[in-house]
């Protein structure tokens, strides 16, 4: 007997998101399992089933938030860029005066 | 940092409202709580479908047959989700389900009772399940989780038991005197189960899985909150509850009701409920006899076929 | 549709509907109770799917037989059920009050007595989705579009069986001994199925669905080493057990009084009330 995982796209369109696991003999059970346990109500137009031995798992901090700053990635580094546009506004509209 | 600092910042953070994963770092303590808290639960789901099982058999139109068989699929389905939480915790299968029928694991009190009649299949899928909806809700809340995003699965499913158990009393009550004397019976008979089915009013600070954060309300919280959605849905259809000292205390904004003797709960929690032993005893039967089939299935089915 | 043949094709749909009933009535007793969790949730999928057939065609047999499906299905007097006697036999341990419980599950009964019967199905089916009369040809394509799971569910647990470690084998091959008479019972006609047959309600009688539902099982038996008891002769079939007949007359064993008893005792206390 294996852990499989399961995945779920539930519209079509959609991420597939994960939903849990199933216990099987084998991979053709473990996706007839699978559809039981987490598509009987229909909810699912699409289901990824995969041996969890195949899953890579990473959840180290310092990989991944690296403790250095970054902001040059990231929207609020560049909250800075309103207050230069205001500051040429000003400066344009006092000249026109 | 030394074990215990570890263990503050642990507790900390739960504080904190973080969630703890299966492959996290956690103190002995927690693990062993939340592990037999979730095991208890998922007995609870597979054991919870043997009384109700007979009633698919019964089942008085071909509608009921197959809600009926649905919801009790749903029941074992709760509990597949839940066994392999308790397995990502360490513990394997065969060791969960050996526990349970050799009595070393706990199930739920409410299903150490017998069913007699279909009105127990109304008031079960009813107001027991609402019980449950209702602690269940707030196990979303859990620390662990895992556990909580496997309970907002099961209480998007209970709501569903809830209403069809609810049709299956309205249309009974609102049916022939027999029909409705086998609610009135059932509701009798279920009565002191359901005001036991949250346990003691321990105090919180006394609670040890609420301190963990494994569940998020106390005890008796939960009961006011029952009755309190309850009470007034049960009377209004023309059911009469057996407990002539429940009433709503406006002064204190608490229902009163009948002491409740915890002694017979602990009891049936150790197995000498009216059903537990019959029920252990067909649960070992059942899975004895299918045990050459997991034997049968140990290796792979497609190393077989090769 | 002409009186008498609605009444002839009426009472057939009726074996068609009560096969698919008794059938799922003895695999919904794996609920809570299946050799593995997963797959109990799975094998309750089944007997839905097969209690869903059958009130499907327990609502056609009653548009031809002017009768309401819940009466169809659960008010017939004991000896107007149709069914083939193979599906009424019980597989499950049963559940006793005093906890005296009575023994006898037996898996490989379950999952040999599905599959074989679902092969016959397919074959039934088959032959009715050119049926003459519209409403049963739309039905039939439904459900054969649900059967294509059963059927790939019983291959996979035929194989794992016959192929499996310890005692399994051994277990499916006994099964198989004990019931190729009941099997055979699957064949056993309705009455007047030569005239919906002419008439083009039936494509092909039941009877005839026989050798090819032979020639299906044998292919699924010699590669795993199953014995069976016919064999090839010139032309066809000769068959080496005889049929147990009379279910599809309404004769049956002592598994459907069991049955029968159990699954109308609620019923009965209201025939006519709403459930």
């Amino acid at each position: 007997m294996e852990v499989y995982e399961v995945f779920r796209q539930e519209k079509e369109g959609e991420a597939m998101v994960h939903v849990g696991s199933v216990d099987a003999p084998d991979a053709e059970l473990a996706v007839q399992y699978a559809r039981e346990v987490y598509s009987r109500r229909s909810e699912a137009t699409r289901l990824w089933v995969v041996p969890r031995a195949a899953v890579m798992e990473l959840d180290d901090a310092d990989f991944l938030r690296p403790p250095i700053e970054r902001t040059y990635r990231m929207g609020e580094g560049y909250r800075v860029t309103i207050a230069k546009r205001r500051q040429l506004q000003a400066r344009e509209a006092g000249h026109g005066a | 940092m030394t074990d215990d600092q570890r263990i503050e910042e642990f507790k900390q953070r739960i504080r904190d409202g973080h969630r703890v994963e299966a492959g996290d770092w956690m103190p002995d303590e927690y693990r062993f709580r939340v592990s037999r808290f979730i095991e208890m639960h998922a007995n609870s789901e597979i054991m919870g479908a043997l009384p109700e099982r007979d009633w698919i058999l019964r089942a008085p139109s071909l509608h009921r047959k197959l809600a009926v068989t649905a919801k009790i699929q749903d029941e074992v389905g709760h509990a597949q989700l839940l066994y392999r939480l308790v397995e990502d915790l360490g513990k394997p299968r065969e060791q969960i389900l050996a526990d349970l029928i050799d009595g070393k694991s706990k199930f739920h009190n409410v299903f150490h009772y017998p069913t007699r009649s279909w009105g127990d299949v109304g008031i079960i899928a009813w107001l027991v399940d609402a019980a449950a909806v209702i602690s269940q809700a707030a196990l979303q809340r859990s620390s662990y989780g895992p556990y909580a995003r496997v309970m907002r699965r099961i209480c998007w499913e209970e709501a569903f038991h809830l209403k069809h158990g609810e049709d299956i009393v309205l249309t009974a009550v609102g049916g022939t005197p027999r029909q409705k004397a086998l609610i009135q019976e059932a509701l009798e008979r279920w009565w002191e189960p359901l005001m036991m089915f949250y346990g003691p009013p321990t105090p919180a600070e006394q609670d040890k899985d609420l301190a963990w954060g494994i569940k998020s309300r106390p005890n008796e919280d939960l009961r006011q909150e029952f009755l309190g959605k309850y009470v007034k849905r049960i009377r209004e259809i023309g059911l009469e509850i057996p407990d002539p000292a429940l009433r709503f205390d406006e002064a204190s904004g608490r229902w009163e009701y009948s002491p409740i003797d915890w002694e017979k709960l602990a009891q049936i929690g150790r197995g000498h409920g009216p059903a537990s032993q019959q029920r252990l005893g067909f649960r070992r039967l059942s899975y004895e006899e299918t045990g050459w089939v997991r034997q049968a299935v140990a290796g792979s089915v497609a190393e077989m076929v090769a | 549709m002409e009186p008498e043949l609605a009444a002839a094709f009426g009472r057939y749909l009726l074996t068609v509907a009560d096969d698919e009933l008794v059938l799922g009535y003895r695999d919904s007793e794996w609920t809570a109770v299946a050799p593995m969790v997963e797959e109990d949730v799975a094998f309750s999928s089944l007997a839905q799917d097969e209690i869903g057939h059958a009130r499907l065609f327990y609502m056609l047999a009653g548009e031809l037989l002017d009768a309401d499906p819940d009466h169809l299905a659960l008010l017939r007097p004991k000896g107007e059920y149709y069914h083939a006697r193979l599906l009424e036999v019980r597989a499950t341990p049963r559940y006793v009050e005093s906890g005296e419980h009575l023994g006898g599950g037996d898996w490989a009964l379950a999952v040999a007595r599905r599959y074989l019967y679902d092969l016959f199905d397919d074959l039934r089916t088959e032959a009715l989705l050119g049926s003459s009369w519209k409403p049963l040809a739309g039905a039939v394509q439904k459900v054969r579009r649900e059967e294509t799971y059963h059927l790939r569910h019983g291959a996979t647990w035929w194989t794992a069986l016959a192929r499996g470690r310890g005692e399994s084998p051994a277990r499916l091959a006994a099964v198989l001994d004990a019931r190729w008479p009941d099997l055979l019972g699957l064949f056993e006609e309705a009455p007047g199925e030569d005239a919906l047959q002419a008439a083009g309600l039936l494509g092909r009688r039941t009877s005839l669905l026989r050798d090819p539902w032979l020639e299906r099982v044998a292919a699924r038996c010699e590669p795993l080493g199953l014995p069976f008891p016919w064999r090839r002769v010139d032309g066809g079939w000769e068959l080496m057990v005889d049929p147990v007949l009379g279910g599809r007359q309404g004769r049956h064993g002592a598994g459907w009084d069991e049955l029968y008893e159990e699954m109308t005792m609620v019923r009965r206390l209201e025939p006519e009330g709403v459930w």
